[in-house]
């Protein structure tokens, strides 16, 4: 028994290890030299402490992204799930209705360059929705601009949400279900007392994993509106973007540290409320 | 429970060769088929040639590599239409009949006089448009008599018979190197389609012999061997089409070959400045193709382009030099072929192999730019044909029809120069000058300029918009300027932009356009041509300033429309689109040289006026003589004058602006290149695009051009629509002193650079839009921008 | 019974409430009802299914068209009017030139067209091998700090390409990898982000199984192969999916380590997106997707399957 516990030990290890040892050195070792920049000048290398953090935080076009990417993220990530979840239900209810699955992961593999031209034929002020409307709103600004942003972050996202989703459900041990209905439980009843705890989890890896597809959505918004878009368009990774391009590494890494900082302990807040069952098992 | 992992481990796995497999295995079978098979691809190339894109395969420490000779030849100023190998040597041919026999010893190259006077003595009265020799002294020429084209086959004997096969239609002579001439003449037009009617002529007997019709407007004919080689463009479509000779058949199109040139093949339709150049190679089933890029190796049908001279590194990668002939030669040391070369200037080169010298030079300088600039290619061009021990490598940031955004190239620059890996040499068009300034990261190159100056004249008015607190970070190479054009009276005393919209405002016109602008986008970069910066010295957006020019925007866009009604401003609009030259300025001069339905007859007071406008505007930021010698002689054609606009005081747009990083391991060199590229022997040998801001280059080249005055430079015949015809001709002369010393004047009475920040330049014209065409208020707008830059500018 | 079940699925539920029974409301008035809701539901996700293809529809519709048809449709666009673009589904003169362009004629397209798949292969063989047994791990084997580590993992997804992409750089020249595939691929193969994914699958699995295996004297590989896989399939899948399509939209990576050209994956083949080249294009997009299409189609089976037995 003992011989047999070392070995499995090691074999153990094995699983990994490697991956552990390409994290730190591809993905680690970057953080941290993130780390190291927020405390030096940019170019210069003198240590300067909380200088940087200072600046940034006192920076207006930060704060303006800072608030901008909260908002977006506030109102797109519940608006993602729910509809996610909504469609998930809606499909797991009627089976037949899955093999619809496939249109919505359709514009996950629209590279994003294609996206670009299609969306500045679609919503131009001369585009096709502003004809078939007969109107010249101009979608690029202001307000317009978030909701477009909103919408593009959504269709994008909805098809992997959707199928987590659906994995998530069917996942729930059917027979209670079944047995909660025999006993006389509505839907709804059913679905609040008995489902919605089981996703909890899921609930958790969807909400990181649609965070940070709030982060990939830029590479679309910058096609389409350029280095600087309307206010209430402008997220963190333009600041960043565009402090890296101006050569600005210091500011960009106190800020880039800042909000991962922010997004960690949402997460880490989030866990605790919605995957408690972790080190039970 | 000892059971259950089996029975979990019996899941098989079951593919389903459904349908969707079928397809995914027909798809990439297709894929594979279609291609010629880049699996298989081992060379770098494949399609895509390593160029002075930068960043290619950098050589390790290969040894050898082609050296460029020029060759010391009789008549270097006359254009040379041919050479190719003969017994005694090579022969070079030009058009005037001052051929030369290039003998090469041991010591190098020299040229013997090969004049025949059969040819010469014609040659020297008639104006030659075409002409091709063979190795047995035979001509074939054509020129133009009272109007008529003649032609003519001389013998090797010195006889001259008429040649007529193609009666009237225009033709063009190649030499084959087999024995034949052959002859193509282009029928058809643009919208019936183009053929090429194809024939070839004996060299001994001067028997002509009917080949073949290709089927497009063929600009370039190669023989090589049995292949023959048609490069056409009929404005649609280019590409190359392959012959078999013997075959008398069309053969296979040859797709790499084809991809490689088509580049070239679109910008061009010239039969004699030729875009690429095909030569066989003496032994072996390859052709060498030359291309701006470079010399490379190809096998017919095959997948590779193997890059053999490197066209950045030696006159191949000039610009400003169009080639002309090309042919190879065995017998190179190492048994390496020879090629030669001719350019139009009348230049002849030859590449040697030296297996000595390393492939790559050890020390490499960097010359960034973020656009392709044609003023530092050819300084770059020049800098390394004058110094072969180095290797001197134009980068650009963006190449064409990439998924590249502007953006990126800056943010991989800024990784480059943060990581110590940074370009030795920046051309600061389109980067954040101020930022770098404040980052200390380029160079002060205020002593560089001081002993400059001291040497020779320079444009200091430009030079000077480059200082920072009393130091100088970039020097521009050239600089371009706007001009106003109308009647004398009318455009005297504007001064300011004010002005000019008060008199759009009071002229009148019977339903034209005023100035021909018309659009929101092209007024507003027009006049931000001139207009002065919007930044404050704080740094911070001058509202008053921003407003006043958005008012004056629409103010002169509502004047340019008032005598039209909206379908005819959309109808010129539409009509203007495909024939204007869209410069970043808006409007260029280069519009006005093109002549054709440009002009047109102002029924009311019957003369000539630009579109039916009474005035026009337009940068100037070519070949600057060039454009004086067009603009001269069309004003006075048209009656009118021209004056430089401006807003107070006069701007410029500076261009090609150099700068060197600090932190270069190569800063000597560095500083001789940028040295070299504002010298006045550099300057006033090349064609720059803009004014030199060596002043002493632009006087030499206005001296030069005076020696030519009073002459004839060009001619321009156009007929305009609806009047087909009514045709006019226009003489172009060179400009005589005076219009020079005008320009001169001019240039020397600018006050400022404009430099514009390219993010608030950007949202001005985005947002102005609106101001201008009076959707929004002007107030509105100006809020809506300082939003945007605020942001900007807070970052 | 019920019990070991529920505690199975982890759920804490106060069944004792819900099967007290509250008495439903069944009867005809539902059947139609329900009818009725199944109606509107299939219409709700089908209509939302259709309109979320209409981009696929434009670019179809549009690589049909040659350039000459562009340029008059997109006149509007082009030249800033007041009219609007002249959209025509199925075009005036349709044509196949676009495809034969794309397909015959450049042979750069297909070769990046091979350097995607490449690199997306390599990717997720890099995964499979590196990435799975580490969420297995972090899963399954009970030892200290698991959770700080998976918590590590996590913060470590959470700083974007953006800001790290300086500091990579370093990294990938130290390494000497600069201007290599492997650049861009290694970074990807060592990411979290497939970890997280199968991470929850594998948790799902209940953890008398493998106990069982263990004291059975089985070794820890061949419990990870026998039980974990086959149990999590539908989650690798699903994960091995996403990451295909995230490695073949990959962009930003190899435009900032890759500076030869040759080397570039499809999705920076797409030109600078001018109206003179749109149907040019539209038709290279759509070729893009069809291959990430047939991904899809070849494991969605297999995922269909993958999910029910993971159920059991």
């Amino acid at each position: 028994m003992r011989k047999k516990y070392g070995f499995t030990w090691l074999s153990k290890l094995m699983f990994l290890l490697p991956g552990i040892l390409g994290i730190c050195v591809f993905t680690l070792i970057p953080f941290l030299d993130v780390l190291k920049r927020s405390f030096y000048t940019s170019l210069s290398k003198e240590f300067c402490g909380l200088a940087n953090y200072r600046a940034v935080l006192q920076n207006q076009a930060f704060r303006l992204a800072a608030y901008h990417t909260a908002r977006f993220a506030g109102v797109c990530l519940p608006l993602l799930l729910v509809v996610g979840l909504g469609l998930a239900l809606a499909m797991d209810r009627y089976p037949f209705l899955e093999k619809w699955k496939a249109m919505y992961l359709f514009p996950m593999a629209m590279p994003g360059a294609s996206i670009v031209l299609v969306w500045k034929l679609f919503f131009a002020r001369q585009g096709l929705l502003n004809g078939f409307l007969g109107s010249r709103i101009d979608f690029f600004q202001g307000e317009n601009a978030f909701w477009m942003l909103a919408f593009i972050y959504i269709w994008r996202n909805l098809g992997y949400t959707l199928v987590l989703w659906l994995a998530a459900l069917k996942a729930v041990p059917g027979e209670v279900l079944e047995a909660a209905r025999m006993d006389g439980a509505g839907n709804a009843e059913s679905f609040f007392y008995i489902t919605l705890p089981c996703l909890k989890g899921n609930c958790f890896t969807i909400t990181v994993l649609s965070l940070l597809n709030v982060f990939k959505v830029f590479r679309e918004a910058y096609l389409i509106s350029g280095p600087y878009p309307p206010a209430e368009a402008y997220l963190l990774q333009y600041v960043f973007h565009n402090w890296y391009a101006n050569l600005d590494f210091d500011k960009m890494a106190a800020g880039a540290v800042l909000s991962a900082a922010v997004a960690g302990s949402t997460v880490l807040l989030l866990k605790r409320i919605w995957d408690k069952g972790e080190g039970k098992l | 429970m000892k059971t259950e992992p089996k029975s979990l481990c019996r899941i098989r796995r079951t593919y389903k060769y459904n349908k969707s497999t079928i397809l995914a295995v027909l798809l990439a079978a297709a894929l594979l088929c279609g291609c010629a098979g880049p699996l298989q691809d081992s060379a770098p190339n494949g399609g895509i040639s390593q160029g002075s894109s930068g960043g290619g395969a950098v050589a390790s420490a290969a040894m050898g590599r082609y050296v460029e000779e020029q060759i010391p030849a009789n008549y270097k100023s006359y254009y040379a239409t041919d050479i190719f190998p003969v017994e005694e040597g090579i022969y070079l041919a030009r058009n005037q009949g001052m051929d030369e026999l290039l003998v090469g010893d041991g010591q190098g190259v020299k040229a013997q006089e090969l004049l025949s006077q059969d040819f010469l003595s014609v040659a020297e009265s008639k104006a030659m448009v075409s002409m091709s020799v063979a190795e047995n002294g035979a001509r074939i020429y054509e020129y133009v008599e009272g109007g008529q084209r003649k032609r003519y086959f001389m013998t090797s004997a010195g006889e001259h018979l008429e040649w007529d096969y193609y009666g009237d239609g225009p033709a063009v002579f190649w030499y084959g190197r087999d024995g034949y001439f052959y002859v193509s003449s282009l029928r058809g037009s643009a919208g019936a389609g183009y053929t090429t009617a194809l024939c070839r002529v004996d060299v001994e007997t001067g028997e002509t012999e009917y080949l073949w019709d290709i089927p497009q407007a063929v600009i370039n004919i190669s023989v090589c061997g049995d292949y023959l080689f048609a490069g056409y463009n009929d404005g649609h479509d280019c590409g190359i089409m392959i012959y078999s000779i013997s075959g008398r058949e069309q053969l296979e199109e040859d797709k790499v070959l084809t991809e490689a040139l088509q580049k070239y093949l679109e910008g061009s339709m010239n039969t004699e400045r030729h875009p690429y150049l095909i030569a066989a190679s003496q032994t072996g089933e390859g052709v060498y193709v030359l291309t701006r890029e470079g010399l490379f190796r190809h096998v017919i049908y095959g997948t590779v382009m193997e890059q053999v001279i490197e066209g950045s590194l030696c006159s191949i990668g000039d610009i400003s030099k169009l080639f002309t002939a090309m042919c190879v030669t065995e017998g190179g040391s190492g048994g390496m072929p020879v090629f030669w070369l001719a350019y139009d200037s009348g230049e002849a080169v030859r590449f040697v192999y030296n297996k000595e010298i390393p492939a790559v030079p050890d020390t490499l300088v960097r010359v960034y730019s973020l656009h392709n600039d044609n003023n530092v290619r050819q300084a770059v061009a020049g800098y390394q044909s004058r110094h072969p021990e180095l290797y001197v490598r134009y980068e650009t940031g963006m190449a064409e029809g990439d998924g590249q955004t502007e953006e990126d190239a800056l943010k991989n620059l800024a990784t480059q120069i943060a990581t110590g890996d940074g370009p030795d040499v920046l051309v600061m068009d389109g980067l954040p000058y101020d930022s770098y300034v404040e980052k200390g990261i380029l160079m002060d190159l205020s002593e560089m300029y001081a002993r400059l100056a001291a040497e020779e004249e320079y444009f200091g008015n430009v030079a000077d918009g480059f200082c920072r607190e009393g130091k100088r970070y970039a020097i521009p190479a050239a600089f371009q300027f706007t001009v106003l054009m109308g009647e004398r009276e009318m455009i005297e005393g504007i001064d300011d932009l004010e002005e000019f919209a008060s008199l759009l405002e009071g002229l009148e016109t019977e339903g034209t356009s005023k100035i021909g602008l018309l659009t929101e986008d092209r007024i507003l970069k027009a006049m931000a041509m001139v207009s002065g910066g919007w930044v404050n010295e704080k740094g911070e957006l001058d509202r008053e300033a921003l407003n006043r020019f958005l008012s004056l925007c629409r103010r002169v866009y509502a004047a340019d429309r008032a005598e039209m009604g909206r379908e005819e401003v959309q109808e010129e609009i539409g009509l203007r689109a495909n024939r204007l030259w869209y410069t970043r300025h808006g409007a260029s001069v280069y519009d006005f040289m093109n002549g054709n339905d440009l002009y047109c007859r102002n029924t009311l007071s019957d003369s000539y006026c630009f579109y039916g406008n009474p005035l026009f505007m337009g940068s100037m930021g070519g070949d600057i003589l060039t454009e004086l010698n067009y603009l001269v002689s069309e004003l006075a054609f048209l009656g009118k004058d021209y004056r430089v606009f401006s807003d107070g005081d006069t701007a410029c747009m500076p261009v090609s602006m150099l700068a060197v990083n600090r932190a270069s391991g190569v800063q000597v060199e560095a500083e001789a290149f940028l040295q070299y590229a504002l010298c006045a022997d550099f300057q006033k040998s090349v064609v720059m695009n803009g004014v030199p801001i060596n002043k002493d280059a632009l006087y030499e080249m206005e001296k030069s051009s005076l020696d030519h005055w009073p002459g004839h430079y060009s001619s321009m015949s156009w007929n305009y629509d609806g009047q087909r015809e009514e045709s006019v001709v226009l003489e172009i002369e060179w400009s005589s002193g005076e219009d020079l010393r005008k320009l001169n004047d001019l240039l020397d009475g600018i006050d400022r650079t404009n430099v514009c920040d390219t993010m608030i330049y950007n949202t001005v014209m985005e947002l102005g839009r609106q101001a201008v065409n009076g959707e929004k208020d002007v107030e509105e707008t100006v809020d809506a921008i300082a939003e945007k830059v605020r942001i900007y500018l807070a970052e | 019974m019920k019990d070991s079940l529920m505690k199975r699925a982890g759920c804490g539920v106060r069944h004792e409430e819900l099967f007290a029974g509250k008495g439903g409301k069944m009867g005809k008035r539902h059947k139609i009802a329900g009818t009725v809701k199944k109606y509107t539901v299939t219409m709700a996700v089908a209509g939302l299914g259709i309109s979320f293809l209409l981009p696929i529809l434009i670019l179809l519709s549009g690589s049909l068209a040659d350039a000459l048809e562009w340029q008059g449709r997109a006149e509007a666009l082009a030249l800033d009017t007041e009219g609007y673009v002249d959209w025509k589904w199925i075009p005036d003169y349709p044509t196949l030139e676009q495809y034969k362009r794309l397909l015959f004629y450049s042979p750069a397209f297909l070769k990046l067209f091979w350097n995607s798949v490449r690199m997306a292969g390599m990717i997720l063989a890099g995964q499979l091998l590196v990435g799975i047994p580490g969420a297995w791990a972090l899963a399954s084997f009970r030892f200290k700090g698991r959770g700080a580590l998976f918590t590590g993992y996590v913060i470590l997804m959470l700083l974007p390409f953006q800001v790290t992409m300086l500091s990579r750089y370093l990294v990938v020249r130290q390494l000497g990898l600069l201007d290599t595939a492997g650049a861009v691929t290694l970074p990807a193969v060592f990411s979290t982000f497939p970890v997280f994914l199968v991470y929850r699958s594998f948790r799902s699995i209940p953890p008398e199984l493998p106990e069982a295996a263990r004291i059975d004297g089985a070794g820890e590989w061949r419990i990870f192969v026998r039980i974990g896989i086959p149990l999590a399939r539908g989650g690798i899948l699903a994960a091995m999916v996403l990451d295909f399509l995230e490695s073949w939209n990959m962009v930003e990576e190899p435009l900032a380590f890759l500076k030869d050209k040759s080397l570039w994956p499809l999705s920076l083949y797409l030109p600078e997106i001018g109206l003179s080249q749109a149907g040019f294009s539209c038709a290279a997009s759509l070729v893009t997707i069809c291959m990430s299409w047939f991904v899809f189609r070849i494991f969605s089976d297999s995922l269909e399957k993958g999910i029910i037995n993971s159920g059991l």
